[in-house]
């Protein structure tokens, strides 16, 4: 069973998270909140995701899986204002979800979990450097690098953390130094990472106030952030892009 | 994921090489190939494997990434395959390293790759190639035919044939399953249905997993599958139907080919004189052929697809019975050129096509008919050189039409001349109408509009429902208002073209 009441603008928060990496995903109920652990057509990209009940102004629900077309979620919960209330119930007899906003009800067909693809294993991931800065900067840096190149690089050098792009004919670099970051911790580390993933995942990061990333040398970088008021947090691990000559 | 899978060939599926059934030589090619990629990225990014279904292609590639410890993802033809999710999922999966970092290494497996449909995949051939031509990551590509597929998409990879199981292999495999879910057989049972399989271990595997439903012994008797359907190449039925002994033959040979009665009488069409060297039983046979286009023709108007029937007993049986000599010998049939003309020919029925509908909307009667009964007389017509120059100002006819109608080219100067002096009567026309109708108030206007949409009808080839009586009143007016425009366009044509001609000068 789940029954849940939630903040509307909370509730797009976590899915636009989630939808940013995959189209359908297996959403796992616990007593204590909800979570994901999705993994992208290309196993590329990989989305670990948790709410907590505390982000839900009321939250009950038995050990269970939903299988949700987030684009469909998504698209409803457009309808709702930001800070509506939106009631989440699963009706177990039809296997459908219903959604209620100020007298509105949607019933939308859930997915046959099996359906969706197994979920990752998440490795575990011995990351030298650390960084954390605002998400507005990290937005920033992903537009700038945008406008030359499909691809950017991130690294540390001293006690600088950069993030470069060259495209064909044009260079963008952005250098940030430790009072412009609110945390560095250096270590060797430089990765490319492919624009196209990193823009779906800072349209979420980009929101948060904090944002830790975590680099390697050529290894996947994870980028952390947390959700509907520090109840949640998301985690995502992006696979380095092979630098071609 | 610990639900056990049902089907046997899924639950039999090797994870590793070694116990691939057959394929020796490929294998080691293979573990060759993927040890390359370990240390860098080999001059062959991208294989193919291509064969016979049932023969271990797919089974291959994922007991190689099993083998390898590689990452796999896998697009196949139930996947939605347009360009744009190739080049995100395929693109994106090749250039990317894996969890592990850029040393990481993904297997790209696209399967029935020779299986890119028409719309539903648009673009899906060149995706596949770019991501190919630009991956980091091993691709293999499977397919059944490796000369259906595209032939740029052949040279940016690698071959690798996969050859049918001979059946003492498939017996042993068999063997092996029999004795995993312990299922006794009698003597010659698993030889029967290993023969049957046609060298295809997958059909073997589900022939014996459909006799065993519910039983723990298998005897000979208990064998109940027919042989099973063999997909016949396009190629092969014409043999058949060229030199079958009997019409019957030649009839079922066609249900072995997958192709509907109306491309396959473009192929018989086609092949007709190939086949038949003597020229009574050619006659015959397109006799034959026209008999079956009949049945075709009725299909298309009544929708009525049951007289398919009788179109392809004609096509096949009908062209094969009429035969009074044999032709034997190796005959080189050819794919029929029809469709590739039609597209040749394009542009030039474009110019047919509105020329009639033009032609029909000034004798009020239907594009078809112009077009079958009316040009004729109207070439004859532009032939005059009294009436040329008045028969294309009255039918505002562009330079393509006039060249059309006088069977030359459009860049010429015969019909460049007649253009311009056709122009020039249009313009003159115009003058004198407007100094005639110099005065008239907005009422005239708006019935000018009214006027030139049916102007605009005839030329779709429906002119016959034009009022007369506008005609009559306004028909100097609404020739003004459509032939301002026309005469822009026109002249911006014309301009166009003569600089194109003096290009052709040089």
């Amino acid at each position: 069973m789940f029954k849940a009441i939630i903040e509307s603008e909370k509730l797009k928060e976590t899915i636009e998270a989630v939808s940013s990496i995959v189209d359908e995903a297996k959403i796992n109920l616990t007593p204590d909140g909800i979570s994901v652990k999705a993994v992208d057509p290309a196993n590329v990209a990989m989305i670990t995701l948790n709410l907590k009940s505390a982000a839900f102004e009321e939250f009950t629900a038995t050990e269970g899986e939903l299988g949700v077309d987030l684009n469909r979620l998504n698209d409803i919960l457009g309808m709702a204002e930001k800070a509506e209330i939106v009631e989440i119930e699963l009706d177990e007899e039809s296997h459908k979800l219903v959604i209620g906003m100020s007298g509105l009800t949607y019933k939308i067909s859930l997915l046959d979990p099996a359906s969706i693809r197994k979920e990752p294993k998440v490795p575990q991931l011995e990351l030298p450097a650390r960084i954390v800065l605002t998400g507005t900067d990290l937005k920033r840096a992903v537009k700038a690098a945008e406008k030359v190149s499909d691809h950017m690089g991130m690294g540390i050098d001293g006690e600088i953390f950069y993030l470069e792009a060259e495209g064909d004919s044009d260079r963008m670099r952005l250098d940030m130094t430790k009072d412009q970051l609110i945390s560095l911790e250096p270590g060797d580390a430089r990765s490319l990472f492919s624009l196209d993933y990193l823009s779906d995942m800072v349209k979420s990061a980009g929101k948060a106030n904090e944002v830790t990333i975590e680099l390697g040398k050529d290894f996947p970088t994870m980028i952390k952030f947390q959700i509907a008021g520090g109840n949640g947090e998301v985690n995502y691990l992006l696979a380095p892009r092979i630098e071609s000559d | 994921m610990t639900e056990k899978p049902t089907e046997w060939a899924e639950k039999y599926r090797p994870k590793n090489l070694t116990e691939i059934a057959g394929h020796r030589t490929i294998i080691n090619d293979l573990v060759s190939w993927a040890n390359k990629w370990e240390t860098g990225v080999p001059k062959d990014k991208a294989l193919i494997f291509y064969g016979k279904p049932g023969v271990g292609k797919t089974s291959a590639a994922y007991a190689l990434a099993y083998q390898m410890e590689w990452d796999v993802i896998e697009l196949n033809a139930s996947d939605q395959r347009t360009a744009g999710i190739i080049q995100k999922v395929a693109g994106s999966a090749s250039r990317m390293g894996t969890f592990d970092g850029t040393s990481g290494r993904r297997l790209i497996i696209l399967d029935e790759a020779d299986n890119l449909h028409g719309n539903y995949d648009r673009g899906g051939a060149r995706a596949i190639i770019s991501v190919v031509k630009g991956t980091s990551q091993p691709v293999i590509l499977i397919a059944n035919e490796y000369y259906q597929m595209d032939p740029a998409l052949r040279l940016a990879c690698k071959p690798v044939q996969f050859r049918t199981i001979n059946s003492t292999t498939i017996v042993s495999a068999l063997k092996a399953i029999c004795k995993n879910e312990g299922i006794m057989v009698g003597v010659g049972v698993i030889e029967t249905i290993a023969d049957s399989a046609n060298g295809d271990l997958r059909s073997a595997i589900n022939d014996l997993q459909a006799m065993s439903i519910g039983k723990h012994e298998l005897e000979v008797d208990d064998i109940i599958t027919a042989p099973r359907d063999v997909k016949e190449t396009v190629f092969k039925l014409m043999d058949h139907v060229f030199k079958a002994a009997d019409m019957r033959s030649a009839q079922q040979a066609a249900w072995q080919v997958d192709e509907s009665p109306d491309n396959l009488i473009n192929w018989i069409d086609e092949n007709l004189p190939i086949g038949y060297k003597d020229a009574h039983d050619m006659a015959a046979g397109y006799f034959q052929l026209a008999r079956a286009d009949l049945f075709l023709g009725r299909v298309r108007r009544r929708q009525n697809y049951g007289l398919w029937r009788y179109a392809s007993l004609l096509m096949t049986g009908g062209v094969s019975a009429v035969r009074t000599h044999s032709h034997s010998g190796y005959n080189k049939y050819q794919a029929p050129q029809f469709w590739r003309k039609l597209g040749q020919t394009r542009a030039k029925r474009n110019i047919r096509d509105s020329l009639a509908g033009k032609i029909g909307g000034i004798c009020h009667v239907s594009g078809a008919y112009a077009r079958t009964d009316l040009i004729w007389f109207f070439k004859h017509l532009m032939k005059s050189k009294v009436h040329s120059v008045g028969l294309a100002a009255e039918l505002k006819l562009n330079p393509d039409e006039i060249a059309f109608l006088m069977d030359t080219k459009p860049t010429t100067k015969k019909v460049g001349k007649i253009y311009d002096e056709a122009q020039q009567l249009i313009k003159d026309e115009i003058e004198h109408d407007i100094e005639v109708f110099g005065g008239f108030g907005k009422e005239k206007t708006e019935k000018m509009q009214v006027n030139s949409l049916l102007e605009f009808n005839g030329t779709k080839g429906t002119g016959g429902t034009e009022g007369t009586d506008e005609k009559d009143g306004t028909e100097g007016i609404d020739e003004t208002d459509v032939s301002h425009t026309d005469v822009d366009n026109a002249d911006s044509v014309a301009t166009e073209k003569k600089n194109q001609s003096s290009l052709f000068d040089f």
